[in-house]
C-alpha cells in the first residue's frame, strides 16, 4: 500500500471517529426543535416542522436574557482581572526572584494540584467573611484567586523568552517598572494572554459549582449553568423542554470555539510545548 | 531604608498584592481552615466550632458510602485516563500527518472539551435514554439495549464513556504538541534502517513522548478525580447512591447534611489520595523520559 492510499484510509477512519464524537450534538440540536411525540417517532431525522416555540418557552423559563447578562458580566470581569492582575504578578515574581517571591511562586504552582472540590467548604465560610458572596463582582474576584496559578504558570514561559536587555534599556530610558511593564512587556505577552483568556472564558461560562456556592439561590443571580440545572429539575422527562435549554447553555462556548478555533488549537499546541 | 529599597517594595505590592490577596483568601486560608475544621464538629451554622480531635477521622474510617465513592472515583479515573490517553494518542498520531481536513478534524475532537460537565451530562442522558433504545431496535446489538443509567455497572460505564468523550480532544492536543517537536529525521532514519510503522511508534515515538505522557496522565487523572458536574446531571448518584463521585459525596455531606467538620475530614483524605497517586505516577513515568 502506498502512502497516498494509506492516508486516504486514515482520513476515512478519522472522519468516522469524528462523526461519532459529533453525533450527540447533532441529535440534541435536531431534536430540540421537535415535539415530544416527534422525538419518539423519529430521532434521527431533521424536523419536518421547526418548532421554534420550544426555544421561546425555554428562554422564558430560564429568564434567558437576564441569565445571559449575569454570565457575561462574570465572564468579562473575571477575564479582565486575570489579564490585569495575574499576568502582572506572574511577570514580577519571575523577574524578581528572592526568598519571598520564590515562596509565593512555589505556593501558586503547588496549589494547582489541590482541586476546588476539596476546599469548597472553608472557601464558602471564608469568602462569606470577606463579603464576596451574592455578587457578580465578588465571584469574579474569587475566580481570580482560583485561576491565578495557571496564568502565572503560563506567563512564566513567555516572560523567560523575553531578553532582559529590553527591560534594562527601558529603565535606562527613564521608564518606571510600571510603565515599562505596560508599554514594553505586556504587548509581548499577547499570545499567551489570548490563549489563557479563551480558556478562561470557557471555564467561567461552563462552571456550575462555584456560582452555585457563591451566588445563593436568588433567581436574579442565576448564571446559565444554574438556570439549566434548576430548569432540568422541573422538567426532567420533558425532552422537548430540556433540549432547547441545553442548546442555549452551550451556544456561547460553541460560537467562541468556532470563531477562534485556529488560535485556540495552535495556542494550546505551542503553549504545551513551551510550558 | 533607602529610597530605592522603598520604591522596590512599593512596586512589589502594586504588582503582586492584588493577586496574592485573593489567592490567599480562596486557596491558602481555606487549606489551613480545612485542617482546623476537620478537627471540629462544626455544622456550618453555629458560631462555636467544638474541638473533637480525630473523632471525624475515626468515623470516616468506617463510612461505607465514602469508601465506596472513593473506590468508584478511583476506578472511574483509572479507566477514563487509560482510554482517553490511548484514543488521544491514536488520534494525535493520525492527525499529525498531512491528511486532508486535518484542522477541521482536530477541532471536531476538541469540541466537547469546551463545554461544561453539566451540559455534557444532559446531552448524554438524552443519548442513553432516547437514542440507544432506537439503535438497539435497528441494529439489534445488545450493548445498546442495556439499561445504561439503571444499574450500578452500566451507570459506571456511562460515566466513563462521557468522561473519555469530553477529555479526549484535550489529551489529543497535548500529544499533537509532543509529537510536533520530535525531529523528523530520527523517524526517517529509522524507516531507512527498515523499521515498520509499529516499531517506529513503540521504539521511537513513545519513548520520546515520555514527558508528554507524564503530563497527560497527571492532568487527566486530576480532571477525572474531581468529577462533579457530569455526575450530577448524568446519574445524580443513582441507582441507590452507587454512582457517587467523591466530590459529590463531600458536597452532600457538607451542604445537605450540614456536617462541615466531617466534610473537611473527607476532603483532606481526598487531597492526600490525589497527591500520593500523582506523585507515584509522575515519578514512575518521568524516570523513563529520554532525550532525542
Amino acid at each position: 500500500m502506498n502512502l497516498k492510499k494509506k492516508n486516504i484510509l486514515l482520513t476515512a477512519v478519522m472522519v468516522l471517529m469524528a462523526a461519532i464524537v459529533l453525533l450527540p450534538f447533532y441529535l440534541v440540536l435536531v431534536n430540540s426543535f421537535k415535539t415530544l411525540p416527534e422525538i419518539g417517532e423519529d430521532i434521527m431525522s431533521i424536523p419536518k416542522i421547526w418548532h421554534v416555540e420550544n426555544y421561546a418557552r425555554a428562554m422564558e423559563k430560564m429568564n434567558f436574557w437576564h441569565t445571559m447578562m449575569n454570565t457575561l458580566v462574570i465572564t468579562f470581569i473575571a477575564s479582565f482581572l486575570h489579564i490585569l492582575f495575574a499576568t502582572m504578578a506572574g511577570y514580577w515574581l519571575i523577574r524578581h526572584p528572592g526568598k519571598l517571591n520564590n515562596l509565593l511562586y512555589f505556593l501558586l504552582i503547588a496549589a494547582m494540584a489541590v482541586p476546588f472540590q476539596s476546599i469548597m467548604i472553608p472557601v464558602i465560610s471564608i469568602t462569606k467573611w470577606f463579603h464576596l458572596h451574592g455578587s457578580l463582582l465578588g465571584i469574579s474576584f474569587v475566580y481570580l484567586g482560583m485561576g491565578c496559578s495557571t496564568v502565572v504558570f503560563l506567563t512564566y514561559g513567555a516572560v523567560k523568552s523575553i531578553p532582559t536587555e529590553l527591560e534594562e534599556a527601558a529603565i535606562m530610558d527613564g521608564c518606571t517598572p510600571f510603565s515599562m511593564y505596560f508599554l514594553v512587556i505586556f504587548p509581548l505577552l499577547r499570545t499567551i494572554v489570548l490563549t489563557y483568556s479563551i480558556l478562561n472564558v470557557f471555564w467561567f461560562w461552563n462552571d456550575y459549582l462555584t456560582p452555585q456556592l457563591m451566588l445563593g439561590t436568588k433567581k436574579s443571580m442565576y448564571t446559565m449553568q444554574i438556570a439549566l440545572k434548576v430548569f432540568s429539575g422541573e422538567y426532567l422527562v420533558r425532552w422537548d423542554y430540556l433540549l432547547p435549554a441545553v442548546v442555549l447553555a452551550m451556544i456561547l462556548p460553541v460560537a467562541v470555539f468556532i470563531i477562534c478555533q485556529r488560535s485556540i488549537i495552535d495556542g494550546m499546541v505551542s503553549g504545551a510545548v513551551k510550558g | 531604608m533607602s529610597t530605592y529599597r522603598r520604591k522596590q517594595i512599593m512596586y512589589e505590592v502594586i504588582f503582586v498584592a492584588p493577586t496574592i490577596a485573593f489567592f490567599t483568601i480562596v486557596k491558602i486560608l481555606p487549606m489551613l481552615s480545612a485542617v482546623w475544621y476537620s478537627l471540629t464538629s462544626w455544622n456550618g451554622i453555629s458560631a462555636v466550632k467544638e474541638f473533637v480531635g480525630f473523632h471525624n477521622f475515626a468515623v470516616l474510617a468506617a463510612d461505607k458510602h465514602y469508601w465506596y465513592s472513593m473506590k468508584f472515583t478511583l476506578m472511574f479515573s483509572l479507566l477514563s485516563v487509560v482510554f482517553a490517553n490511548i484514543l488521544g494518542f491514536i488520534t494525535a498520531y493520525a492527525l499529525s500527518r498531512e491528511i486532508p481536513g486535518r484542522n477541521v478534524l482536530r477541532a471536531a475532537f476538541y469540541l466537547p472539551y469546551v463545554l461544561g460537565g453539566l451540559v455534557l451530562g444532559f446531552v448524554w442522558k438524552f443519548i442513553f435514554l432516547k437514542f440507544f433504545p432506537v439503535l438497539h431496535q435497528t441494529t439489534e446489538i445488545d450493548l445498546f439495549g442495556l439499561s445504561w443509567l439503571g444499574t450500578t455497572e452500566t451507570a459506571f460505564g456511562a460515566m466513563v464513556i462521557v468522561q473519555v468523550w469530553s477529555i479526549l480532544g484535550y489529551v489529543m492536543l497535548l500529544y499533537i504538541a509532543g509529537i510536533s517537536v520530535i525531529p523528523v529525521d530520527i523517524i526517517e532514519s529509522a524507516r531507512i534502517d527498515g523499521a515498520n510503522a509499529i516499531q517506529v511508534i513503540f521504539r521511537i515515538i513513545l519513548p520520546l513522548l515520555m514527558s508528554t505522557i507524564t503530563r497527560c496522565l497527571f492532568i487527566s487523572f486530576l480532571t477525572c478525580m474531581k468529577v462533579y458536574d457530569v455526575n450530577l446531571s448524568l446519574t445524580d448518584g443513582n441507582p441507590y447512591r452507587s454512582s457517587e463521585s467523591i466530590a459529590y459525596n463531600i458536597y452532600k455531606t457538607a451542604f445537605d447534611e450540614n456536617a462541615m467538620g466531617y466534610g473537611c475530614a473527607k476532603s483532606l483524605i481526598f487531597i492526600a489520595v490525589i497527591l500520593v497517586i500523582s506523585l507515584i505516577q509522575v515519578s514512575i513515568t518521568s524516570r523513563r523520559e529520554v532525550q532525542a
